[in-house]
C-alpha cells in the first residue's frame, strides 16, 4: 500500500509538472523516469501494476500517446525486474543480451519514448519539425532524469536503503 | 509480476476500447481536475519575467502568447468541467427524461377510390361469397351503397364519421363501414355537416387574422356555412377551415373558400363555399382515425402505483 501510494505521489507531481509547463517539458519526460525507477526499485507486481494504471490515467489525457504504451512498459519492467531478481552477476551467466542494471531504467524509458514518438513521426496529421523538437526536449530533460535516478538507486543500494528481496 | 503486467495490458485494451467508444468522457475530466491543483500551483511558482534574466524581445512576445494561451486553455477547462456538470445534473433531472406526448395522435390510414356508384355486381357477388365463408351478414358487406366507396374498412381500424381527406383537404367523412369497404359522404352531400371556422386574412401584414365559426352543410353542388351571426366580419375569399376533428381539437383541415357571402333576413350570413377538392378529380385517399398514446397511457397507470409503493 505504501507502495502503491508513493508512487502515485510521484506521478501526480510529474504529470502535474509536466501540463504546468508543456512548452518546456514535454509529456512523459518526467513521468517516465519517475516510473521506470519506482518499478525497477520495488520489483514487484503492485509496483509495476500500479506504474501501468499510472501510465494509462496519464495516457487517456493525452491523446497523442499510443494506448501500448503501459502495456509495453509494464512488461518490459516485468522482464527486467525478474532479471534483477535473479541477480546474474551472481550466477557468473550473464550475456550480451542481459544488460546491466544500471541500463535498465534507460532502456524503460527508451521504450517508452519510442511508443510516445514514433505514432508522431508516422502520423502525417503532426508536423515533423514539431515531433522532432519535442523528441529533443524529451531526451534533455528524461534522460539526465535517469540517469540520475539510476545514480540515486544505486547510491541507496549501496548505503543499505533498498529493500532486496 | 507477470501477472501485473498482463493485466496492465488488459487493462490498457480495455481503456483503449472504451476511449473509441467515447466513455472516457468523465474520466478524462476527473483526471485533468485531479492534476488541476498541482498545475496552478506549480504555475504560480513559475519565476516572473522581471526575475527571468536575459531574454530577448521576441522571446518575451512569445511567452506572452504562450501566457494567454495558457490562461485561455485553462479558462476553457473550466468551462469544460463546468458544461460536463451541467449535463451530468440534467440528465439525472427528471425533467430531461419527460418529454412531452400528446394524449391523441392522428393515424392517416390511406384508401382507394374503388367505385364511385356504388358496388359493381361483379365485386358484389365476390363479396357475397367470401363474407359467406366468414359468417358476415349483409350490413357488414355494404352491398347496398349507392356513393362512392373506398377499399378499406373496419378491418383496417375505420369506423362511421371518420374524416377523409386529400392531402390536408377535406374531402368528406365515411358514412358507413363494411368489413372490407367504406361509403364516403362528400362534403356536398346534404346530409353533410360540419363545425368549421373561417379564417378572414387582413390586407395588412401587421394586423392579426379574424376567425368566425359556423356549421357547413353540403347544398347538393357545393357546400354553405351557416350560423354565422351577422356581427361576424365574412368576405369573398375566406377560407373555411375544421374546427375539430370529430369533436377533438386538431389541425386545421382545409373545406373550400368563400365565393359569395349575402346578408339574410334572419340575420344571419348566408355564406356559400367552393369546396377544396371534388370526388371526381381524385383516386386516392386518407381517412383521419384518432388514436390514443398506449404508451403514455400504460405509464401514467404505473405512475402512481409506484408512487404509493415508494
Amino acid at each position: 500500500m505504501k507502495q502503491v501510494l508513493w508512487i502515485t505521489m510521484l506521478a501526480w507531481g510529474a504529470v502535474t509538472i509536466e501540463e504546468a509547463r508543456p512548452d518546456l517539458i514535454p509529456a512523459g519526460a518526467i513521468l517516465l523516469p519517475l516510473l521506470a525507477a519506482a518499478m525497477l526499485w520495488t520489483t514487484s507486481g503492485t509496483g509495476i501494476f500500479t506504474g501501468g494504471v499510472i501510465l494509462i490515467l496519464a495516457g487517456i489525457i493525452r491523446p497523442h500517446s499510443h494506448f501500448l504504451q503501459p502495456a509495453a512498459f509494464a512488461a518490459a519492467a516485468a522482464f527486467l525486474s525478474a532479471y534483477r531478481q535473479a541477480d546474474p552477476w551472481e550466477s557468473g551467466q550473464r550475456s550480451f543480451l542481459q544488460p546491466p542494471e544500471s541500463a535498465h531504467p534507460l532502456i524503460l524509458v527508451c521504450i517508452g519514448a519510442t511508443l510516445l514518438f514514433v505514432p508522431g513521426f508516422v502520423n502525417n496529421s503532426e508536423s515533423q519539425t514539431l515531433v522532432w523538437n519535442r523528441t529533443g526536449q524529451f531526451t534533455v530533460i528524461a534522460i539526465p532524469l535517469t540517469v540520475v535516478l539510476t545514480a540515486l538507486m544505486k547510491l541507496a543500494g549501496e548505503l543499505g536503503l533498498r529493500r532486496t528481496v | 509480476m507477470r501477472i501485473a503486467a498482463c493485466a496492465v495490458i488488459v487493462l490498457s485494451g480495455c481503456v483503449e476500447a472504451a476511449k473509441h467508444l467515447q466513455l472516457l468522457d468523465g474520466v478524462q475530466v476527473a483526471i485533468h481536475d485531479a492534476v488541476s491543483a498541482g498545475r496552478l500551483i506549480a504555475v504560480a511558482m513559475r519565476p516572473s519575467k522581471h526575475e527571468t534574466s536575459g531574454i530577448g524581445p521576441g522571446n518575451r512576445d512569445n511567452d506572452k502568447e504562450t501566457q494567454i494561451l495558457e490562461q485561455q486553455r485553462r479558462r476553457l477547462m473550466i468551462e469544460n468541467s463546468r458544461l460536463h456538470n451541467e449535463l451530468q445534473r440534467f440528465r439525472s433531472s427528471p425533467a430531461s427524461s419527460q418529454t412531452y406526448r400528446p394524449l391523441v395522435d392522428y393515424e392517416l390510414l390511406p384508401a382507394r377510390i374503388l367505385s364511385r356508384q356504388g358496388l359493381p355486381d361483379a365485386l358484389a357477388s365476390l363479396m357475397i361469397d367470401a363474407g359467406r365463408a366468414h359468417g358476415l351478414t349483409h350490413r357488414e358487406l355494404v352491398l347496398d351503397a349507392s356513393g362512392m366507396l373506398l377499399d378499406q374498412g373496419s378491418d383496417a381500424g375505420i369506423d362511421d364519421g371518420r374524416i377523409i381527406l386529400t392531402g390536408s383537404t377535406v374531402v368528406g367523412r365515411v358514412e358507413r363501414t363494411g368489413r372490407w369497404v367504406s361509403q364516403l359522404q362528400p362534403v356536398t352531400s346534404t346530409d353533410f355537416s360540419a363545425q368549421v371556422r373561417l379564417i378572414h386574412r387582413t390586407s395588412q401584414p401587421s394586423s392579426s387574422n379574424s376567425s368566425t365559426e359556423g356549421i357547413l352543410e353540403g347544398s347538393g353542388g357545393g357546400c354553405r356555412v351557416v350560423g354565422v351571426p351577422e356581427t361576424a366580419s365574412v368576405s369573398v375569399g375566406d377560407e373555411v377551415v375544421s374546427a375539430d376533428i370529430n369533436g377533438i381539437t386538431g389541425p386545421p383541415l382545409y373545406y373550400g373558400t368563400v365565393t359569395q357571402a349575402e346578408f339574410q333576413s334572419a340575420g344571419e350570413w348566408l355564406i356559400t363555399v367552393r369546396p377544396g377538392a371534388t370526388t371526381t378529380e381524385i383516386e386516392r385517399v386518407v381517412v383521419v382515425v384518432p388514436k390514443l398514446d398506449m404508451e403514455r397511457i400504460t405509464g401514467n397507470q404505473m405512475d402512481p402505483e409506484q408512487r404509493r409503493q415508494l
